[in-house]
C-alpha cells in the first residue's frame, strides 16, 4: 500500500482518527432537559431541588404537573456572569443557552447595556399583565429589575433591612437603643453603650458594623433616604446635598471621636462569630442575612432583636434594601411559556412560597402572601420585650418595613458610579481620622462634585441611547 | 511522488499550528483592535468611533491615575522582590545547610497556589481582627490594628507583600539554578587572587547570573504590569482611595460596564505600556552592558 505523503504520516493520521472517533464514540450525548435554569446560590438550587419530607421538590412538582423536565445547574456567580454575559454578547441560542436564569443583583447592570431590542433577556411586561401578577407584585421591586420601564426579571425578594443588635449587651449597659428615631440618637446611644463597655475591659468591642473598604452600606442608607447613586436616566445624583450629608455622618460613625462603628469580618461565618462574641454589637439586617446568623451563631438565640431602621431626617424611611435576585428568561429560549410556568411555580405559587419559608426567613415580594400566619409567628431566636410571647415577631417587622422599602434602581453605570462613591467614601474616612467633624460636610461635598463631572464624562462617553 | 510529498509535508505538519494560531491568536487580536475603534453595546450594535475611544482614554485622570499606581507597583515590586530572591538563593545554595531542600520547598511552594489563593489568605490574615492584627496590637498595646484594606498606604503595603510572598521563591529557583551553573573555578581563581566575598560576588557572581537576572527583570517587570488579582480579591475592586487601581483593574471596569470597545483599547493601551517599558529597560540593559 502506498500513501503520497509518506507511511509516518499515514500511521500519525491513522492515530488522530482512532482517538478522536474513541473519543467522539465514548461522550455520552448529553440529553438536554425541556428546560435549562441555572442559579448561582446554593440555598435558591436547594429550595428548588430538594425534596421537603414526603413532598416532592418543586421541580418534581413542576415536571409532574406539565411533562416538562427541568436541568438545574448551580453555577458560582462569577463564572455564572461570564459564561451568561459571553453568551448574551454573541446572541447565541441552542443547548449551550440557559432558559432562565437568576441574577444577583450587583451584577444585573451589565446585561442591561444594550438597546432594549438587545438585551439578552426576554421583556415580561405581557407576561405579568395577562397573569395578574403585575398588581400583586411589591411595584418598587419590579422597578429594580427594569430598564426604561420593560420589565426584564421577576424579583425573587424585597430585601428590607432591619437593624438587627444584641440586646443583652446593650441592656447590659443600660441604653435602650430601640429609642433611637435618628441616627444622631442612635450615635449618642452607642457612644453611652460603649463607655460602659470600656470600662468593663472591653476595648475592641464596637456598637455597629459599618463597612471601611465598600461603599455598600452607604449605599444602603442613601437609599434609605431614597437616594439612587444615579436616576433612570444614568444622570448621576451624587451632587445631592443630602448625599455629603449622609457620607459625612456615615464617615464620622467610623471614625473619629464620636466613633462608635467598625468594619466585620468577611465571609458568613467569621462575621457571625463577631457578633457572637460581641465584637460588633448591631448591624444591618436584611432579611436574607438571618438564615446564615442562626446557623453560624446558634449561641445568640435569645439575646438579639430587631428594630427598624433610625432615621437622618423625618422623610426618610425607617428601613431601605440590600442585595437581591431575579429571575429571568433568555430572549431566545425555546420555549417561552412553558419557562414562564416555571418562574410562576418556583417564585409565586403557593409550594413555592412554602418551599422558601422552609428553607428561610426571605419575604417574598408578593404581597398578599404577607397575610399569611407564618409571617406574624413569634421566632425564639429573637428576644420578645412583650411578656408571655416566645420570641420576637420579626416576620410582621419585615412586612412593616417592605411596605416602605425605596425604590431601588440598577443603572448599567452603577459599575462606574459604585467606585467613585466608594473612593470619596474613603477620603471622608481619612479626613474624619485627621480632623474629626470640622469641614468634613463640606470638603465631601466638593469631592462628589468632583466624582460627579467625571463620572458624568465617562457615561456620556459610554452612553449609545 | 517524492517530489510531492518533499513539497507539501512539511506545511501538512506546521498547518495545525498555523491554524490553531490564526483562529485564536491572529483573529482575536485583529477583531480586537476592530473593536477598539468602536463602540459596542450588546450583540449587534456597533457604533464607529475612530480614534475616539483612544483620545478619551489618554484624557481620562482615572485611567493615568491607574497607570502611575501600577508603575508604583511594578517599581516596589522588582526593588525588592530581585535582591530578595537573589539573597535567598545565595542562602540555599550553601552546601552544608541542613535541610535545604525543604526550605527551598517552603519558599517555592506559595508560587504554586496562585494568586487569588493568596489574596484571600491574605485577606483574612490582614483582616481587621485578623492574626497579623492581632499580632501587632498586642505587641503595641493598641485597641487597633492596621487598616491594611482601608488605608491607603497600608493597602499599597499589604499587595506588595502578598506579591513578594506569592513570588520570592519563583525567582529563588531561577537563581539557584543560576548560581549553580557559575564555574566554581572562577570562585578559587578569585579567592587565589585575594578577592574577598563581596568582590567574589560583584565580579564572578553577578556577572555569571546576569542572564537569568535580566530574565527575571523582564518577566518581573510585565507580571508586575498587569497586576489585578491581589488588589482585586483583596479590596474587591479599586481599593481604599482607589490604591489598587491598576491598569488591568481599570480595563476590568470598562469590561464590567459592557463597552467591550473601549475594554479593547484599554487593553491595547496595557500592550503599549508594557512593550514601552519592557524596551526602555532593554536599553538601559545594553547601554550598561557597553558602558
Amino acid at each position: 500500500m502506498s500513501f503520497p505523503l509518506g507511511k509516518p504520516i499515514l500511521v500519525m493520521l491513522l492515530v488522530a482518527v482512532i482517538a478522536g472517533g474513541t473519543l467522539a464514540l465514548r461522550a455520552k450525548p448529553r440529553h438536554r432537559a425541556d428546560l435549562v435554569l441555572w442559579v448561582f446560590a446554593d440555598a435558591h438550587a436547594q429550595t428548588y431541588a430538594k425534596d421537603m419530607g414526603p413532598t416532592p421538590s418543586l421541580l418534581r412538582q413542576f415536571t409532574a404537573n406539565t411533562g416538562k423536565t427541568v436541568q438545574l445547574e448551580l453555577i458560582g456567580n462569577r463564572g455564572l456572569n461570564v459564561r451568561l454575559g459571553s453568551l448574551y454578547m454573541a446572541d447565541a441560542s441552542g443547548p449551550h443557552l440557559p432558559d432562565l436564569v437568576e441574577l444577583e443583583i450587583g451584577t444585573v447592570s451589565r446585561y442591561f447595556r444594550p438597546p432594549l431590542d438587545e438585551v439578552g433577556l426576554l421583556p415580561l411586561n405581557g407576561l405579568l399583565k395577562q397573569s395578574g401578577w403585575l398588581d400583586r407584585l411589591v411595584r418598587s421591586r419590579l422597578v429594580t429589575w427594569s430598564k426604561q420601564g420593560t420589565i426584564f426579571g421577576v424579583p425573587h425578594d424585597v430585601s428590607p433591612v432591619a437593624l438587627c443588635y444584641r440586646a443583652d449587651l446593650f441592656a447590659e449597659a443600660g441604653v435602650d437603643i430601640e429609642s433611637s428615631r435618628t441616627w444622631q440618637e442612635f450615635q449618642d446611644n452607642c457612644l453611652k453603650a460603649q463607655a460602659h463597655w470600656r470600662q468593663q475591659g472591653h476595648r475592641r468591642r464596637w456598637a455597629l458594623e459599618l463597612f471601611e473598604a465598600s461603599s455598600g452600606y452607604l449605599g444602603c442608607l442613601l437609599l434609605q433616604r431614597g437616594i439612587n447613586l444615579l436616576d433612570v436616566d444614568d444622570r448621576p445624583q451624587l451632587d445631592d446635598p443630602r448625599v455629603a450629608a449622609t457620607v459625612a455622618a456615615y464617615a464620622l460613625m467610623l471614625a473619629g471621636p464620636r466613633r462608635i462603628a467598625a468594619d466585620g469580618a468577611a465571609g458568613d461565618a467569621v462575621y457571625a462569630q463577631d457578633m457572637a462574641t460581641g465584637t460588633l454589637c448591631a448591624w444591618l439586617a436584611p432579611d436574607w442575612r438571618l438564615a446564615s446568623m442562626k446557623q453560624y451563631a446558634p449561641q445568640l438565640a435569645g439575646k438579639v432583636r430587631l428594630m427598624p431602621l433610625p432615621r437622618f431626617e423625618p422623610r426618610d424611611a425607617p428601613t431601605s434594601t440590600y442585595g437581591g435576585t431575579m429571575l429571568g428568561i433568555s430572549r431566545r429560549c425555546a420555549d417561552p411559556q412553558a419557562a414562564w410556568r416555571l418562574v410562576e411555580h418556583l417564585y409565586l405559587s403557593r409550594a413555592g412560597l412554602e418551599a422558601r419559608q422552609h428553607h428561610s426567613d426571605m419575604l417574598p415580594p408578593v404581597m398578599d402572601a404577607w397575610d399569611d400566619p407564618v409571617y406574624h409567628r413569634a421566632d425564639p431566636y429573637f428576644a420578645s420585650h412583650a411578656p408571655g410571647e416566645t420570641g420576637q415577631r420579626i416576620g410582621e417587622l419585615y412586612v412593616q418595613l417592605a411596605r416602605q422599602i425605596p425604590v431601588r434602581i440598577v443603572s448599567p453605570a452603577a459599575p462606574l458610579a459604585e467606585p467613585s462613591l466608594t473612593f470619596v467614601m474613603g477620603r471622608a474616612l481619612a479626613h474624619a481620622r485627621r480632623h474629626g467633624q470640622a469641614g468634613l460636610e463640606e470638603a465631601c461635598r466638593q469631592w462628589l462634585a468632583d466624582e460627579t463631572r467625571s463620572l458624568r464624562r465617562r457615561i456620556r462617553q459610554g452612553k449609545f441611547e | 511522488m517524492w517530489n510531492w510529498q518533499h513539497r507539501y509535508a512539511p506545511y501538512l505538519f506546521v498547518s495545525p499550528f498555523v491554524v490553531l494560531f490564526c483562529v485564536f491568536m491572529l483573529w482575536p487580536l485583529g477583531r480586537s483592535i476592530l473593536l477598539s475603534l468602536h463602540k459596542t453595546a450588546g450583540p449587534r450594535t456597533h457604533r464607529w468611533m475612530g480614534l475616539g475611544n483612544y483620545g478619551f482614554l489618554i484624557q481620562d485622570r482615572l485611567f493615568w491615575l491607574a497607570v502611575l499606581n501600577t508603575l508604583a507597583y511594578a517599581a516596589a515590586f522588582l526593588l525588592l522582590q530581585i535582591p530578595a530572591s537573589l539573597g535567598l538563593a545565595l542562602l540555599l545554595d550553601r552546601r552544608n545547610l541542613r535541610g535545604r531542600h525543604l526550605f527551598r520547598f517552603a519558599f517555592f511552594s506559595p508560587y504554586l497556589v496562585g494568586h487569588v489563593f493568596v489574596a484571600v489568605i491574605f485577606l483574612l490574615l490582614l483582616a481587621r481582627n485578623g492574626p497579623a492584627n492581632q499580632f501587632l496590637m498586642g505587641l503595641l498595646g493598641t485597641s487597633e490594628g492596621l487598616g491594611w484594606t482601608t488605608d491607603p498606604l497600608a493597602a499599597r503595603l499589604a499587595v506588595i507583600i502578598a506579591a513578594l510572598w506569592l513570588s520570592l521563591g519563583y525567582g529563588m529557583i531561577y537563581f539557584l539554578a543560576a548560581l549553580q551553573s557559575v564555574d566554581r573555578e572562577l570562585y578559587d581563581a578569585a579567592e587565589v587572587d585575594g578577592a574577598g566575598a563581596w568582590s567574589r560576588f560583584w565580579h564572578v557572581t553577578l556577572p555569571g547570573i546576569k542572564p537569568v537576572l535580566v530574565f527575571l527583570i523582564l518577566v518581573g517587570t510585565i507580571g508586575a504590569l498587569q497586576l489585578f488579582e491581589l488588589p482585586y480579591v483583596m479590596f474587591q475592586g479599586g481599593g481604599p482611595q482607589r490604591a489598587g487601581m491598576t491598569v488591568v483593574m481599570y480595563l476590568f471596569l470598562a469590561f464590567e460596564s459592557g463597552d467591550i470597545g473601549y475594554a479593547s483599547a484599554v487593553g491595547w493601551a496595557l500592550v503599549a505600556l508594557i512593550l514601552g517599558v519592557t524596551l526602555a529597560q532593554v536599553r538601559l540593559m545594553r547601554a550598561a552592558r557597553e558602558d
